[in-house]
């Protein structure tokens, strides 16, 4: 009896380890006949499109390799991934976001490609020099850099020639006075019986249309403005404290809640989720419906944007305002990184080095899903998106000026999180010089706990 | 009136008489529960496996630093002392608490008021009792979704309805007094037809021939519901506001949508200070350690209202 109790069991057991073993091996198999299969991890739809005709080239240049494209959404994306690889499984390659890659790298899950890229005889200097540098720590170096983005500004062309106004291309800010920036978005701002910011007869209670929008967010919010003021999240790439304890990040901050709250000119913060940090896309539902004349946002947001704004508008993009420092654009670029536990490295280091390849970057630069990483190929993104009526030059123009990078150290990514949290009152309503500071002093400590945790 | 119903209290002589008195206890001893094993096991697997090792493991977990990444090394009490110097536990307590205050009294006495109202039958009444229910059926996401764009101050339904009589209508999820609120009305929407359906199971367990006795002797409707109704639900009550205070402690979806803990962290509860931690930070033990204080929580206040719903009267009127 006992023994008839037990084949059942013993039979089960062998059939949840032995699916457990087939789910481990799927991600990465070599079949009997040879081929590899190897499984690519993003986190953009978008993109995906573009990246599946790319591997379909590669695929039919190395038959001996058939790649698995699998997106998982971006709020999921960090979790997910680095769950499995704490349990030694996960996609071979894969998308890294800099705000996971210091804590990545220190955790152990990368592998240094910088041999592989000497031995290969890879030209990096065809790449923006200041993308290797944002991939490399201590000399190890943890992808081929394949795309960049800048931040710059999208108006709304018809609002704009409705109001008889022209955006600027040569503005400048200050935290004083606000300069030619605060001008015209005062300019831009309309209330509902239409009158503009600049009247006396404006109502700040009933606007109609905003200037502008910039959400509580490093990259595509306060990050620039910072920089062009002087105020640094961190002063090095591997900082152990963040930095904007400083004067400067008070009253650059300030400016920017007058902006708000005392000038009227950007839409509330208080309009853009609970912290204002547009958790939901509430910058782009805002200028896609006409309630903002301009967007601050990111080059890799064209096509929602384009999408949603239809044949409602025409779209045109302006480059950033200078500041007292200058004009600078918060930099960023993407690898893919190749998982520690792979068996299969030299495959994935194959696919690796063609999606840093100009072959696969004119695929993608061409269809308009990302810059390339490669220089001279720029214009194929600017040529794709000029043909649909966008003109993308003044995101290339802020990749060739000054630019910040993405404050990369470890528990960088929290921290941020924590800032937005910390400096929400600040995007939530009129704040005094001191009560913005208070706010800052608190997103200080939270981003330095975050890091010190992290071991920066 | 008990002895004019026939209704006696579970705990009086009577009761336990009818029931067997003592050989009935006997009865449902030890062999009662052998009897009973073989039908429980395989449930006892699932919360030994999925229950009871987790909150072992959640419990060792919280004395440990571990991060997935490097091996888990002892922490002894820093984790609990961390999770009130740099985690704001005690805050996210108390925000916690706050929620629960908000929800559980609207949400008990809606419920109870709507299940009173839809025990009749009337034309229309099961059309009703469907509509309020159907909010339960959906994913709490999903709704949480809709709402985060009806309650958006530019493009939602509410200020657009609002503006319609010349009303500017709030940041409601930017606004840190409205924020929670709105965030429980939304959860109160969600399951009150749920709630709903355990009081009006509960109503119409009752005999009739108890409200008949008492229109003969003459008690109002309000005296009939204080009087029969609300005694007879005790059983009914308690489920619900264990569950509920349960849940409620540790909602999670519907504001992770609607306001990620903002304005601020005003609206932070426990459940996404411990997500936080857990999963964006990697900090694993800290996260353990505020899983432990919510279950604590949780605990006192589910043995608070069982001992207190103990000392009330049960009535039987099975028999």
């Amino acid at each position: 009896m006992k023994g008839k109790r037990l084949v059942p069991l013993v039979l089960a057991a062998a059939t949840v380890s032995s699916s457990m073993g087939l789910v481990a091996a799927m991600e990465s198999t070599a079949s009997a006949s040879g081929v590899v299969h190897l499984t690519y991890t993003l986190w953009d739809p978008n993109e995906e499109v573009g990246y599946k005709q790319s591997i379909a080239v590669f695929e039919k240049s190395h038959p001996n390799i058939q790649v698995t494209v699998e997106q998982i959404p971006y709020a999921a994306y960090q979790t997910k991934l680095q769950e499995e690889f704490a349990s030694g499984s996960g996609p071979d390659l894969f998308w890294i976001n800099t705000p996971w890659l210091s804590t990545w790298i220190k955790d152990g899950f990368l592998v240094n490609l910088a041999p592989d890229i000497a031995k290969a005889g890879i030209n990096s200097s065809q790449y923006y020099s200041s993308l290797w540098q944002l991939h490399t720590y201590k000399g190890a170096i943890y992808g081929i850099p394949k795309d960049w983005d800048t931040i710059a500004i999208y108006y709304n062309e018809n609002y704009m020639a409705a109001h008889h106004l022209t955006p600027p291309s040569n503005w400048t800010w200050n935290p004083t006075n606000g300069g030619t920036f605060l001008k015209f978005l005062e300019e831009a701002t309309t209330d509902t019986n239409g009158t503009n910011a600049t009247s006396a007869s404006f109502n700040p209670n009933k606007v109609a249309v905003y200037g502008m929008e910039m959400d509580n967010a490093f990259q595509t919010g306060f990050g620039s403005f910072w920089q062009m003021d002087g105020c640094h999240v961190i002063n090095a790439a591997w900082a152990s404290s963040v930095a904007f304890n400083t004067p400067a990040c008070a009253q650059t901050t300030e400016f920017i809640n007058q902006l708000m709250y005392k000038y009227h000119v950007l839409v509330p913060g208080s309009e853009l989720g609970s912290n204002g940090t547009s958790p939901s896309g509430q910058d782009n539902s805002l200028f896609t419906s006409g309630k903002i004349a301009m967007e601050l946002e990111g080059d890799w947001n064209t096509k929602p944007i384009a999408e949603g704004v239809g044949t409602k508008f025409k779209i045109g993009v302006v480059p950033l305002p200078s500041g007292p420092d200058g004009r600078w654009s918060v930099f960023n670029g993407l690898i893919d990184g190749i998982n520690v536990h792979t068996p299969h490295f030299q495959q994935t280091w194959e696919l690796e080095q063609w999606l840093g390849s100009a072959a696969s970057q004119k695929i993608m630069g061409s269809g308009g899903y990302i810059w390339p990483a490669i220089k001279s190929l720029d214009p194929l993104f600017e040529q794709a998106w000029a043909a649909k009526g966008i003109p993308m030059g003044p995101f290339l123009a802020e990749a060739h000026g000054n630019v910040v990078d993405w404050p990369n150290t470890p528990g960088m990514n929290q921290g941020l999180t924590d800032m937005g949290t910390a400096m929400g009152p600040i995007w939530l309503g009129s704040e005094t010089l001191s009560q913005t500071k208070a706010a800052l002093a608190n997103a200080y400590a939270a981003a330095n706990h975050d890091l010190q945790a992290a071991g920066a | 009136m008990a002895l004019a119903t026939g209704v006696v209290p579970a705990d009086s002589e009577e009761f336990v008489k009818d029931r067997g008195g003592e050989a009935g206890k006997r009865r449902s001893g030890f062999r009662s529960f052998i009897r009973a094993f073989p039908f429980i096991a395989p449930s006892m697997v699932g919360v030994v496996l999925f229950l009871a090792i987790p909150v072992v493991v959640v419990i060792v977990l919280s004395f440990l630093n571990y991060n997935l990444a490097a091996p888990a090394t002892w922490a002894g009490l820093q984790n609990y002392i961390s999770m009130f110097k740099f985690d704001g536990a005690a805050h996210s307590l108390g925000v916690t608490a706050y929620y629960v205050l908000l929800n559980i009294p609207a949400q008990t006495i809606l419920a109870l008021g709507l299940a009173v109202m839809l025990n009749r039958k009337r034309i229309g009444t099961g059309l009703f009792r469907i509509l309020f229910v159907a909010p339960y059926l959906s994913t709490p996401v999903a709704m949480a979704v809709i709402w985060y764009w009806v309650f958006d101050p530019k493009l939602g339904a509410i200020n657009h309805f609002l503006a319609l009589f010349g009303i500017q209508g709030p940041a409601w999820l930017s606004n840190s007094t409205l924020a929670m609120p709105v965030v429980a009305s939304v959860n109160i929407w969600q399951f009150l037809g749920f709630n709903m359906l355990f009081f009006l199971a509960g109503l119409q367990a009752i005999p009739r021939s108890l409200y008949e006795a008492a229109e003969l002797d003459g008690a109002s409707k309000w005296r009939q519901f204080w009087k029969i109704s609300l005694p007879l639900l005790n059983a009914t009550m308690l489920f619900v506001l264990i569950t509920d205070v349960i849940g409620s402690f540790q909602v999670f979806d519907t504001l992770y949508v609607l306001t990620q803990g903002g304005p601020g962290d005003s609206t932070r509860v426990m459940s996404l200070t411990i997500y936080d931690i857990g999963f964006t930070d990697y900090r694993l033990g800290e996260a353990a350690s505020l899983s432990v204080l919510l279950f604590g929580v949780i605990l006192v206040f589910s043995v608070g209202q069982f001992m207190y719903f103990r000392k009330r009267t049960t009535y039987d009127y099975s028999s």
